[in-house]
């Protein structure tokens, strides 16, 4: 009998069973593919080194404007395949002989609920007092009519050999403004079409039309508000049909699509009585237990921010409460990074939802244009941008555009961890200079003094 | 090298102290071993003594409450050193601020004004842990912290906390009994009366208490001695000391009586540790005391090889320091048996819980006059009662009972301590 069975070794499984052995619990991890999950061998990892790629070819294009001359003469994919390969089975060496370490049995196969505390793997059936659920999300394809034909998705995109002359990409999410900024940046001839009236829904109104300005100055097309109908051959191309407040027809050689679902089908939910959402995400409260008694479920699974940090954040309590803590996991400190050129980040809530919420807000925002860091290095596109509440001086939200966004936004969770106040914020001391400083201008401008920016 | 002069971790339980007083100020020469700081903690008054000869430079003013192993000050080799150290280690401005705010707001006897953060009513020596955000919504509402529970980590006040004190109902006036009786009438809900904080004295009592209970298997044996023996004994005893000699009480007479029964039964003076059972050289009594602020048990130390009218005088001596909170950790730690006297509130039997990790505890009631047949004759003999709770883990029920007969007997014939 163990006291907690983990299923899926993904990022959120992975911490999830290196805690509870911490806590002293006989652990078991059920994966039926390869430890890691689509972070360490079709997501953030291989997407990383793809990008690293396509930074340094944009660093080569840019260094004219630093008096250097120079010339790509090749570009072999293979090498980018093959270095990520290498370092996505790296990272599963390291987690295969950290969860030995941690004396954490891993059994092969899928897990399937039989009753709340049976779990049958490839016909042996495991007992245990406790499970977390941690399987994950896997692609949702959109039935459209041609669409298989020309379909390319990010389970196949990290393989690539040569980059399509020209895609549509449907969908305008962090993964598909990730993957135009790359195919963009090797040469492809890119659109991006959704059926939204923005780019990044779920971002701040500000960050959308920011982020798509910067596609559009880099070549790519946008049709917002339009929804893909068919999709047919034509010689070596397809013709892709939207319709939407104007229609259009376009031909490209490949259509990207990557929407995602939660993985909660065939694993027997039904008979450990776990209830699901209407997005077949699985429901949990806030300590993140789902509706049966003693089993968790954190990450993908859980719908909401599908993103790797957040399984990994909720792995910590969820094994803490299965372990007997009660942990409630702060859902509101989670924060988003899009991986794009430049990057986008944020955490809390957007302008529109503040003002949702009847909140009288106060706005700062700090431009990257005049940053000294950002001008010395010619990285000027982007803002931080950061919502307080006028009543006490919350910090509600931060949300940042521009380089090094993902390591920045880490500057407003801390600070909403601990609760500071825009006050706080504001006085701040950074070193000069960096992106930085601009997290804590954006907070003097919330509170109406920021320095560098004309009186107002 | 200057040398950190730190507060030490006085026992499991200990988290913070109050630094009492400095003996000696900034620049003063100390030697190494002398007592250079006084400190209190919820349980015991310690003296620091300086870890070096040299000077003192204090860093921590009096009256602030200091974490385990915090640095307070610094002994510096020479004149030069301890012109670096105070350049280095200016006296904490904020630790300082706050004592000297928290005296003068007490001694005008006035609560500082609400809704300024920070500015909040505090105990001299008490530090509340709070956020920003937190700070800010209390002075807002002019919600006093200290009356905060926190539940952030290390007891933290955090938005949620304030979130639900402005959610509670404001504390109301206590209702007339027939009003009350009305609503109890009507509404099944409780009504909360007073709600008091788990903390200090109650915390480790509370703690100690559940570890003992949920780790050990506790058996109670009962049964009553003749207390004739003894109150014999202590009459003659009481008439042949000095008159400035304390008298002899009976605590005195059972300490020396349970000390020498354990002498004849080693294995009771033992405690389980682990996959062991450690059986102990010394015989240290401890004596439960409750003066008001808790319970506490001061030990008489290796009792067995001390004589019953010094054991008196020890334990006249601890209750002092109890009364006046100057018990030092000497006094309290490492006990091997307890005993609990109810006597003085009328109680006759009980159930004692063992002080954890000893493994036995003896519990005395009154001593009160009793039809008892002896001889085939009823008399009216003067009884005491015992309750001897012990760990079944390490002592069986016959090895117990064995060890509470011979105490009897003792407690019988006070001779037979000889």
């Amino acid at each position: 009998m163990y006291k907690v069975i983990i299923i899926g070794g993904g990022p959120g499984g992975y911490a999830a069973a290196i805690r509870s052995a911490q806590l002293e619990a006989r652990v078991a991890l059920v994966e039926e593919d390869t430890l890691g999950g689509i972070c360490v061998n079709r997501g953030c990892i291989p997407i990383k080194v793809w990008l690293q790629a396509a930074d340094s070819l944009r660093r080569i294009q840019g260094a004219a404007d630093f008096g250097i001359t120079a010339k790509v003469e090749d570009i072999d994919f293979q090498t980018i395949v093959e270095r990520k390969n290498g370092v996505s089975s790296d990272i599963r060496m390291g987690m295969e002989s950290l969860l030995g370490n941690y004396g954490v049995e891993v059994i092969k196969g899928r897990g399937v609920f039989k009753s709340p505390g049976e779990l049958d793997v490839n016909g042996i059936v495991y007992q245990a007092e406790k499970y977390i659920i941690a399987t994950g999300s896997r692609l949702d394809i959109p039935d459209i009519p041609g669409l298989e034909n020309a379909l390319l998705t990010t389970d196949q995109a990290f393989d690539l050999q040569e980059i399509p002359q020209s895609v549509l990409i449907y969908g305008a999410g962090p993964v598909e403004v990730e993957m135009a900024t790359i195919f963009c940046r090797f040469g492809s001839k890119v659109s991006l079409a959704t059926e939204n009236s923005r780019i990044l829904i779920q971002e701040d109104q500000d960050s959308s039309q920011r982020m798509a300005q910067v596609l559009r100055e880099e070549g790519i097309t946008l049709f917002l508000g339009q929804t893909l109908e068919s999709v047919e051959p034509e010689n070596n191309e397809f013709v892709c049909h939207l319709s939407g407040s104007k229609d259009a027809i376009l031909k490209v050689e490949k259509v990207l699509c990557a929407p995602r679902i939660p993985n909660t089908t065939g694993l027997g939910l039904e008979n450990a009585g776990v209830l699901l959402d209407g997005d077949k995400s699985v429901q949990i409260d806030k300590y993140l237990q789902t509706s049966a008694r003693g089993i968790y479920a954190i990450g993908d699974v859980v719908g909401r921010t599908m993103q790797s940090h957040a399984a990994s954040a909720m792995a910590v309590k969820a094994a803490e409460n299965v372990m007997g803590q009660s942990n409630p996991f702060p859902f509101n400190l989670v924060p988003r990074g899009i991986w794009s050129f430049p990057e986008v980040a944020s955490v809390g809530l957007t302008e529109e939802e503040a003002e949702d919420q009847d909140l009288d807000i106060s706005v700062g925002e700090f431009p990257y244009s005049i940053n000294g860091l950002a001008m010395a290095v010619n990285e000027i596109k982007g803002s931080v941008k950061v919502i307080s509440d006028d009543q006490y001086g919350k910090i509600l939200g931060v949300h940042i555009v521009g380089p090094n966004a993902n390591e920045l936004i880490g500057e407003a969770v801390v600070a909403m961890q601990f609760e500071y106040t825009i006050a706080e914020l504001a006085a701040g001391i950074r070193v000069h200079p960096t992106f930085s400083e601009n997290v804590v201008d954006a907070a003097r401008d919330a509170q109406g003094w920021a320095l560098y920016l004309p009186k107002r | 090298m200057a040398i950190e002069i730190t507060i030490p971790k006085l026992g499991l339980t200990m988290k913070e102290a109050r630094l009492v007083k400095w003996f000696f100020q900034a620049g003063q020469t100390v030697a190494a071993e002398q007592t250079v700081a006084l400190i209190e903690t919820d349980k015991v008054s310690f003296e620091i003594v300086a870890p070096s000869n040299g000077l003192v430079n204090p860093v921590v003013a009096e009256g602030t409450t200091v974490l385990v192993a915090q640095v307070i000050g610094y002994v510096a080799a020479d004149e030069k050193e301890l012109e670096q150290l105070q350049k280095e280690n200016p006296a904490e401005a904020g630790t300082l601020a706050e004592h000297l705010e928290d005296k003068s707001s007490e001694e005008k006897g006035e609560k500082t004004t609400p809704g300024t953060p920070g500015a909040l009513k505090l105990k001299p020596g008490e530090r509340i842990i709070s956020s920003p955000l937190a700070r800010r919504m209390a002075g807002e509402h002019g919600l006093d912290l200290a009356e905060i529970p926190g539940s952030g980590p290390g007891g933290r006040i955090v938005e949620a906390d304030i979130l639900q004190a402005l959610a509670a109902p404001p504390k109301t006036e206590p209702q007339k009994a027939d009003q009350v009786q009305e609503d109890f009438e009507s509404n099944l809900d409780l009504t909360l009366a007073d709600e008091i904080p788990i903390q200090g004295v109650r915390k480790v009592i509370a703690r100690n208490m559940h570890l003992s209970v949920s780790t050990q298997a506790q058996l109670t044996l009962q049964t009553d001695a003749s207390a004739s023996g003894m109150q014999n004994f202590r009459k003659k005893v009481n008439k042949i000391i000095d008159s400035d000699e304390v008298k002899v009480s009976y605590n005195a007479i059972i300490v020396k009586a349970v000390a020498m029964a354990l002498r004849q039964h080693p294995n009771i003076n033992a405690s389980m540790d682990g996959e062991v059972i450690k059986v102990w050289k010394q015989i240290h009594i401890g004596v439960a005391m409750d003066l008001g602020q808790g319970l506490i048990v001061p030990k008489i130390r290796s009792a067995d090889t001390k004589s019953i009218i010094s054991i008196a005088g020890e334990l006249s001596q601890l209750a002092d320091k109890a009364k006046n909170k100057t018990l030092l950790l000497d006094d309290l730690q490492n006990g091997t048996f307890t005993i609990s006297n109810l006597g003085a509130w009328g109680v006759d039997h009980f159930t004692p819980i063992v002080n954890y990790p000893e493994s036995a505890i003896l519990g005395l009631g009154r001593i009160v006059e009793k039809p008892y047949v002896k001889n085939s004759e009823v008399i009216v003999d003067p009884r005491i009662s015992l309750s001897l709770t012990f760990d079944h883990r390490i002592i069986d029920g016959a090895p117990g009972a064995m060890f509470l007969k011979t105490l009897t007997r003792m407690i019988e014939e006070p001779l037979l301590m000889l």
